[in-house]
């Protein structure tokens, strides 16, 4: 299985495939205000208006360094009960992938209230790389977006 | 990792002792890993040149390029060219042309009351089978007002041994088309020729027919025996 490998300061992770749509380079994007500051802005990507979302603001509270390598990972992902829609997420040194085997994915069994999406992990070199889930991802991002149910401030 | 400013020395020991030196390769690693594309320091220099700082107007660039949209060509179009015979606009794989000739005299054929077989015409010193295609599809003969710009040519058609030449009112031109745009031609449809027709494709305000090639040079072939 291919998967894409990037930072986010310091820290290595991975993400499968299958949902990802396109790399792109670091754009312009439009900030709203009032906006969580994980949220980085829309983006016009091909005429049309994608959310983009800044990976280590938001595991690792501290914004992407803007550099080459940093880049927007365009996913597709199914909102529950809404069609397919695009999510960027920004990363750094978004520079290589590497093949997996299903079975190298070791479940964690140790879910996060805060980050569900940190499910999996990987051994490689005797090192433990973090599988982000897309799907979960997403569906927390869509829970956060719902002020009345989780207010922003108590995610923290 | 610091990020790299644009004016930092990366240190380029492939071309001082590796394989790009003036001396050739004496490096240790080498004869390791044969080849300074296949060592780590060389990989890691090249990854280096990407945390540099973005350059600018590089996020403005990027912005408008992927602010417009993907022109996705189609993939596995056919070359057509489209003519009319008389009202009817119709369209034949481009491949199967030879030339497109100017009306000539046909000569008929004396003792061969054939309306498909109209006589022989000389092209470019070559005696050539000269058919009506307006006969063998059946389209009837009406006065359509056409520009004075407009000419009618003849069309020459198939492998050189086996020519057919045919007269046409008009020539559109040739037309890129992709399999999907063309649609199947109505079952009932009692329009000319729609025997010989494999599909049909709005070209600006007209409908045209693509005929069947195979069928209609084997028709051709038996309607002169």
């Amino acid at each position: 299985m291919l998967v894409l490998v990037f930072y986010l300061g310091e820290v290595m992770y991975i993400i499968k495939h299958h949902h990802i749509r396109e790399i792109s380079p670091m754009v312009k994007l439009k900030q709203m205000s009032q906006a969580p500051d994980y949220f980085a802005g829309f983006f016009n990507y091909r005429d049309t208006l994608v959310p983009v979302v800044d990976l280590r603001q938001l595991l690792h509270h501290e914004p992407c360094q803007m550099r080459l390598s940093t880049r927007i990972i365009l996913v597709d992902y199914e909102w529950p009960d809404q069609p397919v829609q695009t999510l960027g997420l920004i990363a750094e040194r978004v520079t290589e992938t590497l093949r997996k085997a299903p079975e190298d994915f070791v479940d964690t069994n140790m879910l996060m209230q805060n980050t569900p999406y940190l499910d999996q992990v990987v051994m490689e070199h005797n090192e433990v790389i973090q599988c982000i889930n897309l799907e979960r991802l997403a569906l927390q991002l869509h829970h956060q977006r719902l002020p009345s149910e989780r207010p922003y401030s108590d995610e923290r | 990792m610091e990020p790299l400013k644009l004016t930092e020395k990366i240190e380029n020991c492939w071309k001082t002792q590796g394989v790009w030196s003036d001396q050739g390769g004496h490096c240790e690693r080498l004869a390791k890993v044969i080849h300074c594309r296949n060592c780590e320091v060389f990989t890691r220099a090249g990854r280096r040149l990407l945390e540099r700082e973005l350059p600018e107007d590089y996020l403005q660039e990027w912005t408008a390029v992927l602010a417009n949209k993907k022109n996705d060509e189609l993939i596995g179009t056919v070359s057509l060219l489209v003519f009319r015979i008389e009202k009817e606009w119709l369209a034949l794989p481009s491949l199967l042309f030879a030339e497109v000739v100017d009306n000539a005299r046909v000569h008929c054929l004396p003792h061969r009351p054939n309306p498909v077989l109209k006589g022989l015409v000389n092209v470019h010193g070559e005696v050539q089978l000269c058919v009506s295609l307006q006969a063998l599809l059946g389209i009837e003969s009406c006065d359509v007002e056409v520009p004075t710009s407009v000419s009618p040519r003849m069309l020459v058609m198939g492998e050189p041994g086996a020519r057919w030449v045919f007269h046409v009112h008009e020539i559109d031109g040739i037309h890129r088309l992709h399999p999907s745009q063309i649609q199947a031609p109505p079952i009932s449809s009692q329009k000319t020729g729609a025997g010989f027709s494999r599909g049909l494709f709005a070209w600006g305000d007209k409908s045209v027919a693509v005929l069947d090639d195979e069928l209609l040079l084997h028709q051709l072939s038996r309607s002169v025996q």
